[in-house]
């Protein structure tokens, strides 16, 4: 009887750990492309940062940890956030204690985050546009692996690394769009990346910000590949003179 | 999804308007009942029913609609349904229809102060699983129903109970479901009603959640209680008011609220 026990206990634990290390061996592979080199000047920072505490276990031990800010976004729940030891980049992260959003892990989020931006610089190099558009560099960082999050969470095991763009604020890019800076050129490039690349989310002007050195930066990255993007959603945000022709440009 | 909800407004007047109708015109055979809850937690007991802090403040508003349609003097049929939003501060708020349940109660012994009942439910999805908020599987439970009611010190008391098992196709676990009712007239048109409701789960389930999940885990145990006062305003209008919590559990959320409530009884 006790030896049955023994058995049992073993091949549950010798199943559980082949179950957990599949996942593990299924992320590594989708992210190994994209994962941020180990001579990075930002990596030994982030060993630093992340190898103290849980940082991802809670809003209250991310501002502990010196991010801000730490208020999820309205819509993806996302955490857009920087560090004070790390000018020059930002950090999207998601929380254990977060849920998957849309059921995804939240390495498959980065990892088509990554595959896009490199998609749109791909086209942007491809046509001589670098002077109208930019796309932050990004990269997955694989967290320590310890501390680890309590047993009872959604433990993350990667968060998204980005170039920090210094994107105008919301006021000033709504200004941006609405003045002489749109030219028919920029829309008629624009348009062109949006339907090669398949834009869903990069037809309204938050997705697409004007940065601090006058180029547009594609920052919602993530969902690409996706069929005809809504190009009317931008319409409303142009001068009057430039909506019609944004309206006759055609794939 | 708006289809889905045409959907079910539709069938929920078909099943409704058929029995509704003729008891209004006959007179006492429909009873309606509305209740308004609202509860938070931030905390959960998880799988061992050790308490932990899931770092997120769980608020949801749960809109019910009940109506029971007495078709013989021993049978009632039942349709059971809720609306509910959820906010989070760390994930998005949700909001949609539980999965309505179907109750068919046949009265088999009835003596004036004691009743013994069956209970048939059929739990009915209105579409696919949503966190916190349905299992989005077809289920069932077959349950027995007790009543009683006994005079201590002048003042009426009943006691009612129920026990049922409680299955879902899928990957819910299955659950043993116990109610206990206690309540007391005390002044004329006011009662008072203790409850308390246990929802055990056998553990037969297959999570594939691996977060704190406040409602809707795959296996889950919860034992509720409620304390709440009725006030009859007139012939057949009741409203009430209460609070409950949740007393013990593993895999579901701590914490509690209140909740009021109004029905007719035609």
């Amino acid at each position: 009887m006790f030896n049955r026990s023994l058995v049992l206990l073993f091949f549950i634990l010798t199943k559980s750990l082949q179950a957990t290390t599949e996942n593990k061996t299924e992320a590594l592979q989708l992210v190994s492309p994209y994962l941020l080199p180990h001579h990075h000047p930002v990596k030994s920072k982030l060993d630093c940062i992340f190898k103290q505490s849980r940082v991802l276990l809670s809003i209250q031990s991310m501002k502990k940890a010196g991010f801000t800010p730490v208020e999820p976004r309205k819509f993806t729940r996302l955490i857009v956030t920087s560090h004070p030891q790390l000018t020059g980049y930002i950090l999207k992260v998601y929380l254990d204690s977060q849920r998957n959003h849309k059921d995804r892990p939240e390495y498959v989020c980065w990892a088509k985050r990554v595959e896009g931006a490199q998609l749109i610089q791909k086209i942007i190099n491809e046509n001589g546009w670098n002077h109208l558009f930019k796309v932050p560099k990004q990269w997955i960082y694989a967290l320590p692996s310890k501390p680890t999050a309590p047993k009872d969470f959604n433990s993350r095991n990667f968060v998204l690394v980005e170039e920090n763009m210094g994107l105008l604020s919301a006021r000033e890019n709504k200004k941006m769009w609405a003045s002489g800076k749109i030219t028919k050129e920029l829309l008629s490039a624009l348009f062109a990346i949006l339907a090669q690349v398949g834009l869903r989310d990069c037809c309204k002007i938050d997705n697409i910000p004007f940065s601090s050195d006058g180029r547009i930066a594609f920052i919602d990255t993530q969902t690409f590949n996706e069929g005809i993007p809504p190009y009317r959603r931008l319409t409303s945000s142009l001068r009057k003179d430039l909506r019609e022709y944004w309206k006759s440009l055609k794939p | 999804m708006k289809t889905l909800i045409s959907i079910y407004f539709i069938l929920y007047i078909l099943l409704i308007l058929p029995s509704a109708l003729p008891a209004f015109f006959e007179g006492c055979d429909l009873d309606i009942y509305t209740a308004y809850k609202q509860y938070k937690t931030d905390h959960i007991w998880n799988r061992q029913g050790k308490k932990i802090n899931i770092h997120n403040d769980f608020r949801q508003r749960e809109y019910q609609l009940f109506a029971d349609y007495y078709f013989t003097r021993n049978d009632c049929l039942s349709l059971h349904s809720s609306f509910v939003e959820i906010e989070e501060i760390l994930n998005r708020n949700t909001r949609g229809f539980t999965d309505p349940e179907l109750i068919w109660t046949h009265c088999f012994y009835s003596n004036g102060t004691e009743s013994l009942c069956t209970e048939l439910t059929a739990i009915i999805p209105v579409a696919g699983q949503k966190h916190e908020l349905r299992y989005g599987r077809f289920g069932g439970e077959l349950g027995l129903y007790y009543s009683t009611c006994v005079d201590l010190s002048s003042h009426p008391v009943y006691f009612d109970a129920t026990l049922g098992y409680r299955a879902y196709s899928g990957y819910p676990s299955d659950q043993i479901r116990n109610t206990f009712i206690v309540g007391s007239y005390l002044l004329p048109g006011f009662y008072l009603e203790g409850r308390t409701d246990l929802h055990f789960g056998v553990f037969n389930g297959k999570s594939h959640m691996h977060h704190p999940l406040v409602f809707f885990n795959a296996n889950y145990r919860l034992l509720k209680a409620q304390i709440r006062g009725v006030l009859n305003i007139y012939s057949g209008f009741y409203v009430s008011l209460g609070c409950f919590g949740h007393v013990w559990g593993q895999n579901v959320g701590t914490g509690g609220g209140f909740l009021t409530e109004a029905w007719f009884v035609f």
